[in-house]
């Protein structure tokens, strides 16, 4: 189309387009060699608003200005797809590359910042273009009451939502990792230096408990402890509903009794205990050529010793240690303000919000597992979030208008 | 209602999708089609409230269970995207990948509780896998009409027709695709505290859905078509990469997502 026009010769198409972006890019790679990675505290608040109104009185200006050709240009179909273009790049590198949080040797690629892309000085600043470049384009549409103007809205406006807040909230966002013993009340936390920090937020743990997965059945070579077959081990999945016997080398095993919270007695037998020290316990019964015998097995924890069978000199029948299903607090949340919040089952995928705050189910201590005297949270605080959500709301609306309409070409 | 039985249930199921994606074809028994399909999803639905009042717990837990979901939306999903788009292929598309899961539960069942880690039980968890695998079909359909459409371009022959139908394969599967991101990006939020934290599978899912992007904003402009249809060849590498490859790249040893 515009083949026969000169470079740089006005309406800017691909040529320029890329050209302008390459050189941003490199640019974006200078700064980066000389004055390192992009400082994202620069933005912390209330710089970041001021950035913000700024790139909103930019959209507005170039709605007004918007036949002046650098703006037909800056919200052109050419400059967004080179735009799109150039983040592609850059996540093509970062996707080859290993991210990694410090930089402990120095080479042409961190030089440049491949291995810290998102902090990198091209990313950010082709990110922030084309969150320009977006919010004009948005701004420079006339509403129209059509199907494809809706679906044009609610994409873009819904991805800008994201951009922005993601972009310029991120130095607000801040983690804590809280460590809480049972029964007592905690606000010191441990920011991302690994620093103790005081909160204005506590949190007080009532009970901590874990649920365990049943446990499964392996045969074990007693010389290297190894589950057998060696190329293929099998496991067994103890199901106390299921007749299933598990066969192995010609010896039958069957499943006689299995408690989930047992504690051993002095007979070597297991009880039930619903104690924190209790664990999973199986009787079973080994056949081989009319041989019966049966024995309780346990795979044990920090308090109880394994038991394991004999099957013959060189085999023996254990427990797999349990994993846990699920880690769940029964906390209490009281914030400086008077706030206070309840959550008698927090885990893993049920966090608790209490005001800007997120509390998160983080861990425990392993060692002990089951008897863990602490539980341990991550507090994330985030005051851009719900604005997030409703960009994410709309970009959700508008991909099912995608599905429901298609590319909706006219009859 | 337990899983033996499973096949007296999977059996019909597929022998009527599998009827109802032939007629679909005969002009005269659209109708017939579309009854015989719905009355085998109706046939595995059933399957699913008998056997999760069977087991009295919802039937999220174990790699069976999940398949189970999988034939179900797939096909469900699949019908529902045909009678909207009419895409006769759909049905035997939807038929031949909801069959293969439920051949290899009737193969393979794996049906003691595998152990899901406390992260993976979400409610997201059906939803995201399932939204990904629909965007991916349509994107493979598209892709591959791209490459007839070059072939024919090569002879000089126009297809306006097979462009409408590559570039709504693509809006559909756009949407499939950002609805699976964003339902992952929910996900991510309630586990970690975190709605996106460039793990490399996110890294290449983004950059996947850019290239889609690209695609889509030059088929608006109009440039010459050869350049958009390369384009779409190339971001289906990217995503098989995303797919199946970030696991072998040295970048992502320590992604999440590596499975």
């Amino acid at each position: 189309m515009h083949n026969k026009k000169r470079i740089w010769q006005i309406p800017w198409g691909y040529r320029e387009s890329i050209a302008i972006v390459l050189g941003i890019v490199l640019v974006g790679f200078m700064l980066q060699a000389t004055i390192g990675k992009f400082d994202f505290y620069l933005l912390s608040f209330p710089f970041n608003l001021y950035f913000g109104i700024l790139s909103l009185a930019f959209i507005v200006l170039s709605v007004f200005l918007k036949r002046k050709a650098f703006f037909i240009w800056f919200t052109s179909l050419s400059f967004s797809v080179s735009l799109i273009g150039a983040i592609t790049f850059l996540s093509i590198i970062m996707g080859l590359t290993k991210q990694v949080p410090i930089i402990d040797r120095a080479n042409i690629f961190t030089l440049l910042g491949f291995n810290q892309m998102t902090s990198s000085w091209a990313f950010v600043l082709i990110y922030f273009l084309l969150l320009l470049s977006l919010g004009s384009t948005i701004a420079k549409r006339k509403p129209r009451l059509t199907k494809q103007y809706l679906v044009f809205i609610l994409n873009h406006i819904g991805l800008w939502l994201i951009l922005f807040f993601a972009g310029l909230g991120y130095s607000d966002l801040n983690r804590y990792i809280m460590y809480v013993e049972i029964g007592e009340t905690q606000w010191r936390v441990y920011d991302k230096d690994s620093k103790v920090v005081e909160l204005p937020i506590a949190i007080q743990l009532n009970s901590f408990t874990i649920e365990q997965y049943i446990p499964k059945l392996a045969v074990i070579d007693k010389k290297t402890g190894e589950v057998l077959p060696k190329d293929k081990p099998i496991y067994f999945q103890i199901d106390t509903n299921s007749k299933e016997e598990f066969t192995f080398n010609g010896y039958k095993i069957r499943l006689k009794n299995y408690i989930h919270n047992a504690v051993r007695s002095s007979d070597s037998s297991y009880k039930e205990v619903p104690m924190k020290a209790s664990c999973p316990a199986a009787l079973v019964e080994i056949r081989n050529n009319n041989k019966v015998k049966s024995h309780w097995i346990s795979a044990g924890n920090k308090m109880q010793s394994p038991m394991f069978m004999d099957i013959d000199s060189n085999l023996a029948l254990v427990m797999t240690p349990s994993e846990p299903k699920s880690f769940i607090s029964n906390i209490e949340v009281y914030t400086q303000e008077g706030g206070y919040y309840k959550e008698e089952n927090l885990r893993v995928n049920h966090p608790l919000k209490a005001g800007s705050w997120r509390i998160y189910q983080y861990g425990y201590d392993n060692n002990m597992g089951k008897m863990s005297s602490y539980s341990s949270f991550e507090l994330v605080y985030d005051p851009w979030l719900n604005m997030v959500y409703v960009g994410i709301g709309l970009l959700a609306l508008g991909s099912l208008l995608l599905i429901i309409f298609g590319k909706n070409y006219k009859k | 209602m337990s899983w033996d039985s499973f096949i007296w249930f999977a059996l019909p199921s597929i022998l009527l999708w599998v009827i109802a994606s032939l007629l679909v074809y005969k002009t005269n028994y659209r109708l017939i089609s579309n009854i015989l399909f719905l009355m085998g999803i109706s046939t595995f639905l059933l399957f699913i409230i008998l056997f999760w009042n069977h087991i009295n717990r919802p039937p999220f837990r174990t790699m069976g269970e999940t398949r189970l979901w999988y034939s179900f939306f797939i096909t469900t999903i699949g019908f529902i995207t045909y009678r909207i788009w009419k895409y006769k292929w759909l049905l035997s598309y939807t038929t031949l990948v909801g069959s293969v899961f439920i051949i290899i539960n009737l193969l393979k069942p794996e049906i003691h509780s595998t152990n899901l880690m406390p992260a993976l039980q979400s409610s997201w968890f059906i939803p995201h896998v399932t939204s990904y695998i629909l965007s991916y079909s349509m994107f493979g359909a598209s892709t591959i009409a791209a490459i007839i459409l070059l072939f024919k371009l090569r002879k000089d022959k126009e297809d306006k027709e097979l462009e409408k139908l590559i570039d709504n394969l693509v809006y559909v599967g756009f949407g499939f695709l950002a609805l699976g991101m964003l339902m992952g990006c929910m996900w991510a939020k309630a586990a970690w505290g975190n709605y996106w934290s460039w793990d490399p599978k996110e890294t290449w899912a983004f950059l996947t859905i850019t290239t889609y992007l690209a695609y889509i904003h030059t088929r608006i402009q109009r440039i010459n078509i050869r350049t958009s249809l390369w384009i779409l060849i190339i971001a289906l590498i990217l995503l098989c990469i995303t797919w199946l490859g970030v696991s072998y790249l040295p970048s992502a040893q320590e992604s999440i997502h590596v499975y």
